[in-house]
């Protein structure tokens, strides 16, 4: 057996130790890389050579640099990503829709529904009175404007969940183009025989991404291809991938594919929450606020035409408000501009307030669906308030069981730097010992040439 | 279990994030003093206190309502006081007028008279924030005038029986002036029921005295004979002492067959009916809104709280005594009818305002019950939270301190 054979199994485990150092400094220097996965060398002894009637080992070398990875956990984090950003998207939304509505408070359109019918009440105590007349025009005005704030608040806040549906697709557009990059860079690198660890953990990290945009599956397939279909549809694999468009149809958002003709069932992911918020709950909330803004014109009116004015002559037959229509409406502008026209007596007498009182006591009326004005208002507060409570805690129970998973995937994958130095000093020494052994071999050699 | 940095990191802000918004919560509470402050912080707190906000806005309102009422009758009990008080000295001075040592001053009463006449016109035009208190609901014109003769006292308005009622509470409505009608007027009222199991052509008579301001009778005497079912006919007669007939009248009556409620006087919705003879100075009306059609066989009654007329009353002895006639019997018996009237206006204005401050009282003490309910459901214990957030604070430090120790040492430190 030849000394060089020394030398080669020296230099060999210098480059294989030199390599695995330089995989350890990877995984140091990325320790703080959230989409990292640890790397490890597998090491193995290299092919024994026979050496007349003996085998000999010819030294380490390097199996694999496998990345360290849990696929199940990969799976279940993708999963309730989906859930916790819709949850989490929802009650962001509920917030916004929660804010305007100012309860409870004096600003609040519970309040405003009270004062306006107490101060018909009022009037009833001495309906000549031009300031208590002109306490009910005020009242009535801010009424109006509460409800049409409202109205348009939430028609503003529908309008932009519109835009941000647009934003969000894009974004998955943006996802699904980087993914079918990924998918060829890894598996032509595959083909060419190198590892693409890296790459496949940048495109795990963008398919979790994406899961918190929108509801999806992922497949594997045999080329290392991750295949992930969005709301039932293929959207990428190795080969294609899909561009989607929001499509407004009937005042509802949709998910469809670039041909249009495909309708996305997506329920999940913060795509998921735009549009059932856009599509669902702000057109139920403004329906429950068209209902009481509706019957409260149309019952007002309806009392109101009856009544006589404090004019000379009286008149008859005027509307208080004017004809509701998607959450506008406004004080009659006669009476605004004198409030005399103000319907209180029931007969013609200035001093009768009939009118007044029959108002005023629509307050206590179940008058919508066997509630009154205000119980139904609170049903709607309260429902959505509920709603909200829930969709607050599915958040915050997703993300506890989110963090648990990053938690587990953090203790599998990601970089200790403990570890990390034991290698480093692991492959150091290994590394001196190598050396070591060519300047024994070195010596040896000089050794025998001395001899000669 | 195997621990990376990233766990540390991860677990350590985490930790941190979730206490920093508990934090976060507990001084927002502690800032706004309220446990409620959006809807979602208590779903069924925020319904309650809509409903206790509502509640005491509407208590606000009520009450307002009373004392605008009380402030109304008042003014109505003082207007009354004034005019029973004029009542009261005439009545003294046709007592004095009995003596014949007081023969020589007729005159002298005579403008009493006219002084008492004007005061009461007077006191009968009050009002209160512009509204006339016993013009019924009709603020348009000054409901009572003398005429320029000094002979009568006109009526300027059509109407001064409307009455004025207030919202006490939400279920309750309570009427707070007298009208000029019950005030002044003659009414012949009935009350009771008519039996459904009468057989058709059954008939109830009633008869009533009235008096002229001269102090002359007459009788007013009315018939009901059930013409169909729910339906009778009214057939009225007013004769003068001599048996002459000065009215003859007939009109029908009907009720609601399901309520029994009376539907109204010849096919309107009228229950009123006014009977006036100028030629006797009679003027009168009859009231059958309290009558029911019913299967209980309680009696009708009818009843007239005054049988005369005060203005023409006065104006009539006024005008005696001019020409040196002394007020009569039937004249003085009328000053003293009128006197108890007014006495029992001014008891029933009493009752009306018992009724004002028993219910002020009453939703005075609802609006403490339903503060105190509000603070419970939404004010806030300031020790409690102070506490809370004392806890969150602590729980805070050691956690920075922790991570100060712990977060940046690993064996690379001491390599």
């Amino acid at each position: 057996m030849a000394i060089s054979r020394i030398y080669d199994i020296a230099r060999r485990s210098l480059s294989v130790y030199q390599s695995a150092l330089t995989v350890t400094s990877h995984n140091v220097s990325n320790a703080n890389n959230p989409a990292f996965s640890r790397q490890r060398v597998l090491l193995t002894s290299e092919t024994p050579a026979k050496v007349n009637s003996f085998t000999m080992g010819a030294g380490v070398k390097i199996a694999d640099i496998v990345r360290v990875r849990d696929q199940m956990i990969d799976t279940q984090l993708r999963k309730f990503s989906q859930s916790q950003s819709m949850f989490d998207k929802q009650n962001q939304i509920y917030s916004k829709l929660e804010v305007l509505l100012s309860e409870p408070s004096d600003l609040g359109l519970s309040s405003l529904i009270t004062s306006f019918f107490n101060s018909w009440g009022e009037l009833s105590t001495n309906p000549t009175s031009v300031q208590l007349r002109n306490n009910i025009a005020n009242s009535g005005r801010q009424l109006t404007n509460r409800f049409n704030e409202l109205y348009q608040g939430y028609n503003k806040i529908k309008a932009e969940l519109k835009n941000e549906a647009v934003q969000v697709t894009n974004e998955i557009n943006f996802y699904v183009k980087q993914i079918n990059t990924l998918n060829r860079q890894i598996f032509e690198a595959q083909s060419r025989g190198v590892t693409s660890n890296d790459l496949m953990d940048q495109r795990d990290n963008v398919i979790t991404e994406l899961s918190k945009l929108v509801n999806l599956t992922v497949y594997q397939d045999e080329n290392g291809s991750a295949n992930v279909s969005i709301g039932g549809l293929l959207a990428v694999d190795q080969y294609h991938n899909i561009d989607f468009k929001v499509v407004e149809d009937n005042g509802k958002l949709f998910l469809k594919d670039g041909s249009g003709n495909t309708t996305l069932s997506i329920n999940e992911g913060e795509l998921g929450a735009i549009l059932k918020s856009h599509s669902q709950d702000i057109p139920s909330f403004l329906s429950s606020l068209d209902s009481i803004a509706q019957s409260i014109v149309s019952n007002v009116n309806e009392i109101h035409k009856t009544g006589y004015t404090y004019t000379n002559p009286p008149h008859s037959g005027i509307n208080f408000f004017s004809e509701y229509e998607k959450g506008a409406f406004a004080i009659d502008a006669g009476i605004l501009s004198d409030v005399r026209m103000i319907a209180a007596s029931g007969d013609g007498t200035d001093g009768n307030n009939a009118i007044a009182m029959n108002i005023a006591g629509l307050k206590d009326q179940k008058t919508i669906s066997g509630l009154t004005y205000l119980e139904k208002y609170s049903s709607f507060i309260s429902d959505m308030a509920s709603y909200k409570n829930m969709l607050e805690k599915s958040s915050e129970s997703y993300k506890l069981v989110l963090d648990e998973l990053e938690y587990q995937k953090a203790s599998y994958s990601s970089v200790s730097i403990d570890e990390e130095m034991m290698d480093i000093l692991k492959y150091q020494k290994s590394y001196d010992a190598s050396a070591k052994l060519i300047k024994i071999a070195d010596q040896l050699i000089e050794t025998l040439l001395s001899i000669v | 279990m195997r621990i990376s940095d990233r766990n540390v990191q991860q677990s350590f802000l985490n930790h941190l994030t979730s206490l920093r918004s508990s934090m976060g919560e507990v001084q927002r509470k502690i800032i706004t003093q309220k446990k409620v402050n959006k809807p979602s912080d208590s779903p069924l707190g925020s319904g309650k206190i809509i409903g206790f906000n509502e509640r005491l806005k509407s208590i606000t309102s009520f009450k307002k309502n009373i004392e605008n009422g009380i402030a109304f009758t008042n003014y109505s009990i003082s207007a009354l006081e004034g005019i029973q008080n004029q009542t009261q000295m005439m009545i003294v001075d046709t007592v004095n007028l009995k003596n014949p040592t007081n023969a020589t001053s007729v005159q002298d009463y005579a403008q009493k008279f006219n002084n008492y006449l004007d005061t009461i016109v007077n006191l009968a035009n009050s009002q209160f924030e512009g509204q006339y208190l016993f013009a019924g609901t009709d603020y348009s014109v000054k409901p009572y005038e003398i005429s320029a003769s000094g002979q009568s006292v006109n009526m300027n308005s059509s109407d001064l029986s409307g009455e004025k009622s207030i919202k006490t509470t939400n279920n309750t409505v309570q009427k707070i002036n007298i009208t000029g009608e019950e005030l002044f007027g003659s009414v012949l009222k009935y009350t009771g029921n008519f039996n459904t199991a009468d057989a058709v052509g059954t008939s109830k008579s009633f008869t009533q005295k009235v008096f002229d301001g001269n102090g002359n009778e007459y009788s007013i005497e009315m018939t009901f004979a059930k013409t169909a079912e729910n339906n009778y006919s009214i057939a009225t007669g007013v004769k003068d002492a001599n048996d002459n007939i000065l009215y003859t009248g007939n009109n029908s009556i009907s009720f609601n067959p399901v309520t029994g409620k009376i539907n109204g006087l010849d096919g309107t919705t009228s229950k009123k009916l006014n009977i006036n003879i100028p030629s006797a100075d009679l003027n009168f009306t009859f009231d059958v809104n309290s009558l029911i059609e019913s299967g209980k066989a309680t009696a009708v009654n009818s009843s007239m709280d005054v049988t005369g007329n005060i203005f023409e009353t006065i104006i009539k002895i006024k005008a005696n005594l001019k020409n040196g006639n002394m007020p009569n019997d039937n004249q003085m018996k009328l000053l003293g009818e009128f006197n108890q009237h007014f006495l029992n206006k001014i008891s029933e204005l009493g009752n009306i305002q018992n009724n004002l401050n028993s219910a002020s009282e009453l939703l005075q003490r609802e609006e403490m019950e339903v503060t105190d309910l509000l603070s419970k459901e939404n004010d806030l214990d300031m020790a409690e939270y102070a506490i809370e957030l004392q806890n969150y604070q602590n729980a805070l430090e050691v956690s920075y301190k922790i991570s100060s120790i712990m977060l940046p040492k690993s064996l690379l430190d001491y390599i």
